[in-house]
């Protein structure tokens, strides 16, 4: 099979796994015993404009006819009118994602930051206590209730020794910059607009701190699984025969071939960091995807759900494709199956 | 690129936990150390003997239970109410006037059940529909594989939040959702064995003697799945303790008064400031008990993995 | 590895120059600004003739025929009306509007321009607040020959049917019948939306303020309105709502001075909060009352009046209102909450866990029985969490041997258990919608409304008979008598439980001055300045 065989067959495959997923959640959102109706008109509207709004949603016809048409209107790239804000969609989450891709980009490179360097410190010092004090700040990152962090980090660093800022994207006086991306501090740097930058990149720290920290584990853990296996291997121990020093071998000859199954936990966790951002983001006044979830959810916002579900699954599966070519790319011995 | 780790595929690396060393791993090979050799390597790392003291202080906690507990966890005194800890309350009183340190007593008792039960659970599925997959090959495990790529591509949150929803927020519920998301990793490991397994020449034996499938299932192939799949779950419970705790702070789990661990951080969190012993001694419990689960998974790992063991 | 130690040391070089205080140059000068940290999650829309969740943003960038002020909410007084009369048999409204009202766009204020609100109000589909307008007769087929504008000054109502005339003049001074500029919003017209779709985050009023900002979950912002002529421009130039959901980080802007007012602290926190310098907790009793409701269906025990008053009898009213909420709610056992006309200071409930026994045993249930009882999750009336509140009313009934299993759920599924008649006992509340007492009156007693009383399947003609009469009266001694006996009928036979009548608290920095709210209106921005 060449790669364009492979990867036409894994989009097709791709594209199966996401109708099956907007049929479950179809299903699910609607079997659910509560109401959007009753969610978006409030607990004082009569019961009969409730069962007019019900109609006017077309809420009161047969499952399979509803998903019929929901299907027609996926197929033209049309996510459906949120019921609660009467906006389409898509247009939310064109508004909710940038900042999520932010704060979930800049939690992954505080993770790799600290979880790479822990995971080669617990490897070349295996069972000694650098690999313990490495190994238990790394996993206790993973062992903490997100929410309870974030809310002790924002008590300490904001409150009491307030070196760092509060929740939001931007301090309450600062201008925002003009929207590119919707990405703030991208935004920023592309306008030139320092000091929209500069705050911007204060806000992201703490929060970006409690998710990364959150996938710290992981990434030590993979590091240092990896690193322990290529240490082991012939060309390593060549290279330790010729004299090449400890750090030579680690750093030059070791690490980048170990480096590269924490690429793919990289690439898999965006995954884990979505779900993280869920609890982050309500804490933190996030304006983010997860907080739109957790918005949706709790009002059945069907079309809503069915979005957000639906954008993170597709990411997840393009984040997979891409992990597995770079893995074929990298290395030949991989069949494409 | 040629000194790249031994993955034979970047699927095969999703589904074990990294680098992927079980599919390699063989009852028969290390069949007569095994208890000795456990014991050694477990001696030689203290983390990992650490992990095992918690895990199991804490599930003698959960035994203990009604000896340890000061009194009643459900017992309300509303004139003592957030009344700090003291020499008679060693974790203080929370908004209703209830012992703290009783509530994360008789928590524990929850968090280990709820754990250790998810994990059975998804075990149970996973495997079954994994080792089934990789027996009979072709239709069964394509539907499989795309079932699990499924659930794997669906926002696990998102996912348990929907389906606690229908079925009524309660613990158990939430309990359900979550094996419902967690079986998938396990129905891939279960199948990747087998499919490592199958063509060996005591599996062949095993079929020209007559065997029937579901003997050499049972004999063979479970038994040399049970390894990583021990190691998957102790890893996997932290993560299902700290699932089932997200789910009751955003009100999809465990149903007040239950002195589940993840409803007492909830609860507890706006006292934060002004109350802090509230939340942070459930919250404490939670980061030593899934810390815990996490050293001692790691440990039997590096234990079991024939490749890992002998580096040092 | 060198590249590395590059991109290492350029990322700490960024972390440091971010670190570095820095100042930016805002538009308005942080003592003109007002920020709220409050909850804003569920607001879905600032369209006036739509919003429901929130006041403060419509009330503050529209005026409305008459107002309610300096918290007297018995008597309206004139806005963009400066006159208005209403014949004998209370059908009739004719309003004389001031000349030269302009909106914050620039047009000129008209008659034309509210008799378009109103037909907005009846004609957008699936509007939440609609009801408002529609429970007095007026629909899309009828409300020209209702509302009619008879020269540029002048606004006719004649009323199809007789309706309270507190009550209408109540409803003429809330968010829906805040008065859009009719011009304006014609030309953002798309699809027969009414506007809809542009005035979600935008304005068209003739308040003090018009919106700047608006995004949806994220925040709310407001700024002058230039061309406001219908009192003095304010002192505060922008205020700001920022959605901050965990109230332990409302408090945490506090402290640190980003948030200058919060607003849903829960009973603990206000409590730690008086204590501190720096913050003063302004409270006063809310327009509203948390209550458990039972439905007289479900559990055949519920049925019976004498278990209903079981109910009420175990309750420890007193430990709920002074332990847990802290102060920050009152006793109530009283239908129409205190602030109203038709209040009545009667507690004929104690906490008497014996007598609450006897009236078991005397109905059949000396035994007990069990029962399911829904709550919302978050947080109840008076900032108490539900769950706490839940788990204390288990532990009172419990006590008189009634076991309850507590289902904290998400308002949409609750409210949609409630509604389909499908619940055993609820825990929830009821907010004023517009202040007469036949706004609690009618969805606790008549179940012809097909409201509270009704989703209990409490169905008592001879109450109903009497919540219609009261309804139609004037605020005289007569109706204050009807009003009496309704309250003891439902003590006596109702299915509600009343628990407390909350108290609308707000956490404030001491910054601000002149801080004025009532629970209609919620706050005056008029006087305020800062600091």
């Amino acid at each position: 099979m060449t790669l364009l065989q492979y990867l036409v067959r894994r989009a097709g495959l791709t594209a199966f796994v996401i109708f099956g997923i907007t049929l479950v959640t179809f299903v699910l959102t609607h079997v659910v015993p509560a109401d959007p109706v009753v969610s978006y008109l409030g607990d004082h509207a009569p019961q009969d404009l409730v069962v007019t709004a019900r109609h006017q949603l077309g809420l009161d016809r047969p499952l399979p006819a509803q998903y019929g048409i929901y299907l027609r209107q996926l197929v033209r790239g049309n996510l459906g009118i949120s019921i609660m804000d009467n906006r389409p969609v898509s247009a939310d989450l064109r508004q909710y994602l940038p900042a999520t891709v932010e704060l979930a980009t800049a939690a992954m490179v505080v993770a790799i930051a600290i979880g790479v360097p822990a995971g080669i410190a617990s490897a070349v010092y295996k069972d000694a206590w650098p690999d313990h004090v490495a190994r238990i700040f790394a996993l206790a990152g993973t062992s903490l209730p997100i929410f309870y962090l974030a809310l002790l980090l924002l008590g300490v660093l904001y409150v009491r020794l307030g070196v760092l800022p509060g929740p939001g994207q931007l301090g309450i006086y600062t201008t925002p910059p003009q929207p590119v991306t919707g990405m703030v501090v991208v935004d920023a740097l592309l306008t030139g607009d320092w000091l929209a930058l500069r705050d911007a990149l204060q806000h992201l720290i703490l929060p970006a701190a409690v998710l990364g920290y959150y996938q710290t584990g992981l990434i030590t853990r993979m590091t240092r699984g990896s690193l322990l296996e290529v240490l082991r291997q012939d060309y390593v121990r060549t290279a330790r025969a010729k004299g090449v020093s400890e750090r030579g071998v680690v750093l030059r000859h070791a690490l980048r071939n170990a480096l590269l199954p924490t690429v793919t936990v990289v690439g898999l966790a965006f995954g884990g960091l979505l779900s993280g951002a869920v609890l982050t983001e309500t804490i933190f006044a996030w304006p983010g995807i997860g907080r739109y979830a957790t918005n949706s959810v709790t009002n059945v916002d069907i079309p809503a759900v069915l979005g957000v579900t639906l954008v993170i699954a597709v990411i997840y599966s393009v984040a997979n494709l891409a992990v597995d070519v770079l893995y074929a790319y990298l290395d030949p011995q991989i069949r494409y199956t | 690129m040629s000194h790249l780790p031994s993955v034979r595929s970047a699927e095969a690396l999703k589904d074990a936990p990294p680098p992927g060393a079980f599919l390699r791993w063989d009852r028969r090979a290390g069949e007569q150390s095994s208890a000795r050799l456990v014991w050694t390597a477990f001696r030689r790392s203290p983390l990992a003997l650490a992990g095992l003291v918690i895990v199991a202080a804490f599930v003698g906690i959960a035994v203990l239970a009604p000896v340890l507990a000061i009194q009643n966890p459900l017992a309300q005194d509303l004139n003592r109410r957030l009344l700090a800890p003291s020499e008679t309350h060693p974790f203080g009183l929370d908004s209703l006037g209830r012992d703290v340190l009783s509530r994360v007593v008789y928590g524990a008792r929850i968090s280990v059940v709820s754990g250790v039960s998810v994990v059975t659970a998804a075990i149970f599925f996973g495997t079954t529909a994994g080792t089934a997959a990789g027996w009979h090959g072709g239709w069964w495990d394509e539907a499989l594989m795309r079932l699990t790529d499924m659930f794997l591509a669906f926002p696990p949150l998102v996912l348990a939040m929907a389906i606690s929803a229908i079925l009524r927020p309660s613990l158990t519920n939430a309990l359900i959702a979550i094996a419902i998301t967690s079986w998938p990793s396990y129905a891939r490991l279960a199948r990747a064995q087998t499919l490592a397994i199958r063509p060996r020449n005591y599996i062949e034996a095993a079929k020209a003697q007559g065997a029937r499938d579901l003997a050499i299932v049972l004999r063979h192939l479970i038994p040399n799945a049970i390894a990583p799949l021990f190691v998957q779950a102790t890893l996997d419970i932290g993560g299902i303790i700290l699932t089932a705790a997200g789910l009751a702070f955003i009100g999809f789990g465990a149903q007040p008064p239950t002195p589940e661990w993840g409803l007492l951080v909830s609860e507890g969190r706006s006292f934060l400031m002004d109350q802090w012993w509230i939340a942070t001694f459930p919250a404490v419990a939670i980061l030593l008990l899934v810390l815990g689960f996490n050293l001692l998974g790691d440990g039997v790992r590096d234990v079991l993995d024939p490749r890992l063991r002998k580096v040092g | 590895m060198r590249r590395l130690v590059a991109v290492g040391a350029a990322i700490l070089l960024v972390g440091v120059w971010a670190a570095l205080p820095g100042r930016s140059a805002p538009v308005y000068l942080p003592q003109q600004t007002v920020v709220i940290a409050r909850d804003i999650s569920s607001v879905v829309s600032l369209d006036p003739q739509v919003s429901y969740e929130i006041g403060d943003p419509d009330l503050l960038s529209y005026s409305n025929l008459v107002q309610f002020r300096h918290g007297d909410l018995t008597h309206p007084q004139p806005s963009v009306a400066s006159s208005w009369t209403s014949s004998a048999d209370a059908k009739t409204y004719t309003f004389h509007l001031r000349p030269g009202i302009k909106f914050a766009g620039g047009n000129v204020l008209t008659s034309a321009d509210v008799v378009y609100t109103f037909e907005r109000a009846v004609n957008i589909p699936k509007d939440p607040a609609s009801w408002l307008i529609t429970q007095m007769g007026i629909d899309p087929k009828n409300v020209d020959q209702v509302v009619k504008a008879p020269d540029p000054q002048t606004v006719v109502v004649s009323l199809p049917e007789p309706f309270s005339p507190g009550a209408f003049l109540s409803i003429m001074a809330n968010t829906v019948a805040g008065i859009v500029d009719s011009k304006t919003v014609r030309q953002h017209v798309t699809n027969n939306d009414w506007g809809t779709g542009w005035l979600v985050d935008h304005s068209a009023g003739s308040g003090p303020y018009q919106i700047a900002r608006w995004e949806r979950l994220v925040t709310i912002e407001l700024v002058p309105n230039p061309n406001y002529n219908l009192g003095p421009a304010p002192a505060i130039k922008r205020i700001v709502w920022p959605n901050i959901q965990e109230n332990t980080v409302q408090r945490n802007m506090l402290a640190r001075g980003d948030a200058d007012i919060a607003r849903d602290l829960s009973a603990s926190q206000l409590a730690a909060l008086k204590r501190e310098a720096g913050f003063y907790v302004a409270q006063i009793p809310d327009l509203g009352e948390e209550y458990l409701g039972m439905d007289v269906k479900n559990v055949p025990a519920l049925g019976k009046a004498q278990v209903r008053q079981a109910v009420k009898y175990a309750l420890d009213y007193d430990g709920i209102v002074r332990e847990l909420l802290n102060g920050n709610g009152l006793p109530l056992q009283s239908i129409v909450p205190k602030g109203l006309f038709g209040y009545d200071p009667a507690m004929p409930y104690k906490h008497d866990p014996a007598k609450a026994k006897a009236l078991l045993t005397e109905a059949g249930f000396g035994g007990g029985f069990s029962v399911t009882m829904l709550a919302p999750s978050g947080t109840a009336a008076g900032g108490v969490s539900s769950g706490d509140l839940a788990s204390k009313i288990k532990n009172d009934l419990e006590a008189v041997g009634i076991h309850v299993s507590i289902r904290e759920v998400a308002g949409s599924e609750m409210y949609q258990t409630y509604r389909a008649q499908k619940s055993e006992m609820v825990l929830a509340n009821w907010y004023v919608d517009y202040p007469d007492p036949d706004d609690f009156s009618k969805p606790f007693g008549d179940y012809k409304q097909k409201s509270l009383c009704w989703r209990l399947q409490y169905y008592n003609d001879p109450l109903a008979a009497l919540v219609d009469q009261a309804g139609g009266l004037e605020n005289t001694p007569q109706r204050g008598a009807l009003y009496k006996r309704i309250n003891d009928m439902m003590n006596q036979d109702g299915p509600f439980a009343l628990l407390y009548q909350p108290m609308v608290s707000y956490a404030v920095s001491k910054r601000i001055q002149h801080f004025v709210f009532d629970p209609v209106n919620d706050i005056d921005f008029s006087q305020m300045t800062k600091q």
